[in-house]
């Protein structure tokens, strides 16, 4: 006596007929789980595409390189390849310059310009020896000719660029004319996207160009497992402040450099899925309280408990896939929308990438399904559950369903106090890792939502005698449905606390990171004027002003001091190091700090005498918070040691950077080069009309950024403010999930409470009055996950400041709590509550009472 | 030769606090091939007596022996096999599966016995052909009548060839005229078929098509009048 089959078809098709017949709530469950499933692959695909952009950027520019040679911020004497050349080291060699640049005429975005010895190229940039695909004349062009490139062929056609036309292009704020000698048509798609960006040019006048005469970026270099000895040769031979190194250190630096970035994104993105998990538990809650009869009635025929298990999970894994297919389809479409908004994020605050199309990774979409269709499943487990242990009888009523709901409230609460002890217990776990941070954020946020349906009762118990005496016995009724209807209506009630909460939390935890930003820079910007040279990212520009530049703003009429400051890349012991010499000696009243580790007033001279001050998120990745700490850098005469003499806040990028006298980089690096100008102002000079002025002056020169302190604060500003509209579309979608879900969970109480309708309305209840009624429900439901989303918020906005944050970027910011930001949300928890009662509203309506009290 | 036998059957359920005993040492013999109806006040635990005849519900104490085998010995999962292979249910409330058609509600007992193969199919088409929905495969329950829809459930009580077929009240919802009609037809297809049918109701209508007739009394079975 054992069933042959886990289902039977029977049970199947009465599990399907269950959904088509119920198709508004098959369909907003399906749309809730698309939903998730979509934001999930969005940002998935944003992201991979992110990351594979820069990989293909990367690609296209060291090809099959296995080491690479780097030199200081000046780059390296073209002398150091001709003596490895000549040394005979038996392994491919070739010397790169690259710079990234602009062309108005090819969209102005970031290029590469890519210059190469093509003689030496053949192991390791296939698409330049394989110089077969070129004519003749174009190969001698581009070795002939100076100031020529070559170009994909796609790129040159999408700009209507031909062999020989001539275009501008911008280097270091300059403007040049570069010649196309050839174009481009490697044989792969894959080569062909790496290449959508990249001018290549013959490294004479690559060098030439970039203002970099007898110096080289790189030397790239093919060294097999067995070579060890070759590589050591090499690396005797390299003078101080150069550096030989595998090429993927360099590219798994810059993706540590974006993971935290990413996985935060990645994190929020699978908000709109748990929230709409939620929906998906409530109405597959509600479907299995509806069938009890139905269940009863099967286990009486004989169908076992694991059949009536996996009928109802057969329900829910078929809303998740066929959600997931649908969210899959949609994530492709948002995710080339979202795209954009990541790529030019990770361009503002990171590195530019060149890529534009790098297709859809399958790897995504298969991510988001699988995780949709799992999500869903174990959404439905508990529900699967319940009809399970549904008995073969037919007596069990609603009624002693909802009294074991009521009866568990108290044992919710606390399980959701556990649940929030938890969390808390997870932030203090060692490491600071960020997955121990969102687990916690996580255990804290489920802690609060099982806490709806105490909250429901007691608001609930409280309302009722105060609507009674405001709207008589519907204001009576309406918190006493609830109430009668918890196991359901606590559950939708969480779902929109959830979904508002994180509305909360995530604006304080933006108004709190803008307010900390504002307030930074009205103490880090001190200067009049600040002149520099556009960057291809938002952060610190790095590319060196024109000295004839330096000296013309220097002497111009109005200038009172002026300071400057050289920002770079430099060779840290534990990686790149983001530095600024500066020769500011008020710097120790121009930051706030974290810590001070010489005695206050002495910051200047201990930085004169080589120690540095270095911001938190640096402080905080490489370790050194404490005094005596110690950063060892790559300089041109070997490794040195410079003391940490104070930590200061900084929220210019997360991977930090460091501050140095210009005296002390100079005596290291002998770089006499400046990267930006701090201007001060005599009195009564207006800063913006004398920015413009100097602007135009220096405009011939080199093509520059003169902003004011107000202008460039606005600017610094909309760069936050466009990080953060991601934050804000998926916070929004979020809100949308969990708008289907109070929607869904009025339109299944309505379907319930057809029969109670039918005898009020026959009783002589008015559609008005009924209107009133569901009105009433609705938004009590609303108010209640208003309510109880204010401290949820609150506590969502102290994690993601003072846990999330920190451990992610290693900012420390101040909270900054604004009243509207709680009143908003709510109005959109109530507002979002009334708007889902509308729809049950009407059909109830128009629905025949004789016709409701018939309907068994 | 006795082919049901309960042995000091004894159910009390606790209610407020207080325990009431529903049935008290309840012994019976139930011939092969009969039709035995049990009579009784409403909750006098005529329908507990059914639970426990099916396996659905638990004997405190006793044992419910079925063609030799001891039912209050199974596991739920045996006894679940156990009636969904040998009994065959009839409800006061239809109960049918209102997203299934009348073909599909009548044939479920044969697609969770894996017996939806072509003979199963024609004994379903014979039953629905008999019960008078011969021409209503495709339709669904709301569009039925009360009687038509007990119709159905007596087909689907019998279409997988049970041992016994239990009902509950089956004339308790319908009018006086449509519940005669549908003894009339329960009591021609189980002798017909050769089923042995268990029947509680408080219709002594009903009752009368029964070849014996019991009493539920203060948790005890006693024989009836004819």
């Amino acid at each position: 006596m054992r069933p042959k089959v886990w289902m039977p078809a029977g049970l199947w098709l009465v599990g399907w007929r269950y959904l088509a017949r119920h198709r508004w709530q098959s369909l907003l469950m399906v749309l809730g789980i698309a939903l998730g499933v979509a934001v999930m692959v969005a940002i998935d695909l944003a992201n991979a595409s992110a990351s594979r952009a820069f990989e293909l950027s990367t690609e296209a520019v060291v090809g099959r390189a296995t080491h690479q040679i780097r030199g200081g911020p000046e780059g390296m004497d073209e002398e150091i390849y001709v003596r490895l050349r000549r040394a005979g080291l038996g392994i491919p060699l070739a010397p790169v310059v690259s710079e990234t640049v602009f062309s108005e005429t090819l969209g102005n975005r970031p290029l590469q310009l890519l210059g190469v010895d093509a003689f030496a190229e053949a192991p390791f940039r296939s698409y330049v020896s394989a110089g077969g695909a070129l004519p003749v004349e174009s190969l001698s062009t581009f070795f002939l000719q100076p100031r020529t490139v070559l170009l994909l062929g796609e790129t040159a056609e999408r700009y209507g660029l031909g062999v020989g036309d001539r275009f501008r292009v911008e280097v270091a704020g300059r403007q040049t004319e570069m010649v196309i000698a050839g174009l481009l048509d490697p044989p792969d798609a894959l080569t062909r996207r790496a290449l959508d960006g990249v001018l290549l040019a013959d490294i004479a006048t690559a060098q030439e160009v970039t203002g970099r005469l007898g110096r080289l970026d790189s030397i790239d270099l093919i060294v097999t497992e067995g070579q060890t000895a070759v590589l050591m040769q090499a690396a005797g031979m390299l003078p101080a402040g150069t550096r030989l190194g595998p090429v993927a250190e360099r590219s798994q630096a810059v993706e540590q450099m974006t993971a935290a970035f990413q996985l935060n994104l990645s994190a929020l993105s699978l908000l709109a899925l748990v929230v709409g998990l939620f929906l998906i538990y409530n109405t597959m809650t509600f479907s299995v309280v509806q069938r009890r009869e139905l269940f009863g009635t099967l286990r009486c025929l004989g169908t076992t408990r694991r059949e009536v298990f996996w009928m109802v999970l057969s329900e829910g894994v078929t809303v998740g896939v066929l959600g997931a297919a649908l969210g899959m389809l949609l994530g492709v479409w948002m995710g080339r929308q979202t795209v954009g908004m990541v790529t030019q994020t990770i361009n503002d605050l990171y590195f530019a990438t060149t890529v534009r199309e790098v297709g859809v990774p399958a790897a995504s979409l298969v991510k988001g399904g699988v995780v949709g269709v799992l999500a869903t499943t174990a959404a439905a487990l508990l529900p699967a559950w319940e009809a399970a242990s549904v008995a073969p009888r037919l007596a069990l009523s609603r009624s002693g369903l909802e009294s074991k709901a009521r009866r568990a409230v108290v044992w919710t609460a606390l399980a959701g106090i556990g649940a929030m002890l938890l969390g808390v217990a997870a932030f203090q776990l060692p490491g600071n890792g960020i997955l121990t941070g969102f687990g916690g954020l996580t255990a804290v946020l489920v802690g609060f939502a099982l806490l709806a349906a105490i909250s429901l009762v007691g608001l609930m118990r409280g309302a009722a005698p105060l609507l009674g005496r405001l709207s008589g016995f519907l204001g009576q009724m309406a918190p006493r449905n609830l109430v009668n209807a918890l196991s359901r209506t606590s559950v939708a009630v969480a779902a929109l606390m959830v979904a508002v909460a994180v509305t909360i939390g995530m604006t304080l935890m933006i108004d709190s990171f803008r307010h900390t930003v504002q307030v930074w820079l009205a103490s880090t910007l001190m200067g009049d004027v600040y002149v520099s040279v556009p960057s291809t990212t938002g952060t610190t520009p790095m590319t060196a002003l024109d000295p004839q530049v330096v000296e013309t703003a220097r002497s111009w009429p109005g200038v009172e001091r002026m300071y400057v400051t050289r920002s770079t890349i430099l060779d840290g012991e534990q990686g790149n190091v983001h530095v600024s010499a500066m020769d500011n000696p008020g710097i120790e009243n121009e930051r706030y700090y974290q810590a001070l580790f010489v005695p206050r007033g002495q910051l200047w001279s201990a930085m004169q005498a080589g120690s540095v001050a270095v911001s938190e998120p640096l402080a905080r990745r490489l370790g050194l918070m404490e005094a005596g700490a110690v950063l060892r850098l790559n300089t041109r005469q070997g490794w040195a040691a410079f003391p940490v003499a104070a930590v200061f806040y900084d929220y210019a990028s997360s991977e930090g950077s460091l501050l140095m006298s210009r005296g002390v980089y100079q005596r290291y690096w002998a770089d006499e080069s400046v990267t930006a100008l701090d201007l001060r102002l005599g009195a009564g000079v207006e800063a913006d009309g004398w920015a413009r002025e100097l602007q135009s002056a220096l405009g011939g020169q080199q093509r520059l950024l003169v902003r004011s302190n107000q202008t460039l604060r606005a600017d610094v500003l909309a760069v936050f403010d466009r990080t953060f509209a991601i934050t804000l579309a998926l916070r929004l979608l979020a809100t949308v999930v969990a708008f289907i879900g109070v929607l869904n969970t009025l339109l299944l109480l309505q379907f319930e409470k057809q029969r109670e309708v039918g005898i009020l309305r026959a009783l002589g209840l008015s559609g008005g009055q009924l209107w009133k009624l569901v009105m009433l429900e609705t938004g009590l439901m609303g108010m209640t996950a208003g309510l109880l989303a204010m401290p949820t918020g609150y506590a969502l906005a102290l994690v993601l400041v003072y846990v999330i944050n920190q451990r992610s970027f290693g900012w420390t910011l101040q909270l900054d709590i604004r009243p509207e930001a709680f009143l908003t949300a709510f109005g959109w928890a109530l507002l979002a509550a009334l708007l889902a009662g509308i729809l049950p509203a009407y059909r109830l309506g128009r629905m025949p009472a004789a016709e409701v009290i018939r309907y068994e | 030769m006795t082919f049901l036998r309960l042995e000091g059957l004894s159910k009390a359920y606790t209610e407020g606090g207080k325990r009431r005993v529903v049935l008290n040492a309840v012994n019976l013999s139930v011939e092969r091939s009969s039709l035995t109806a049990i009579l009784g006040k409403s909750g006098s635990g005529k329908t507990t007596l059914l639970n426990l005849i099916s396996g659905i519900d638990t004997a405190d104490s006793g044992q419910v022996w079925v063609e030799g085998l001891e039912l209050t010995r199974l596991s739920d999962q045996e006894r679940t096999l156990f009636r969904r292979e040998k009994i065959g249910f009839i409800f006061q409330f239809f109960n049918l599966i209102p997203t299934l058609t009348v073909w599909e509600n009548l044939t479920l007992p044969l697609a969770l016995n894996g017996r939806m193969n072509a003979a199963g199919k024609a004994r379903a088409e014979q039953l629905l052909a008999e019960v008078g929905l011969g021409g209503r495969q495709a339709t669904y329950p709301d569009r039925l009548s009360g009687g038509e829809q007990q119709r159905v459930a007596i087909a689907r009580a019998l279409v997988h060839d049970p041992l016994l077929v239990l009902a509950d009240e089956p004339t308790g919802n319908l009018d006086e005229d449509s519940g005669g009609q549908i003894m009339e037809l329960l009591n021609r297809l189980t002798r017909e078929n050769g089923k042995n049918l268990f029947l509680v109701t408080h219709s002594l209508e009903a009752a009368a098509y029964a070849d014996r007739r019991l009493r539920m009394h203060e948790g005890h079975l006693e024989e009836a009048a004819a």
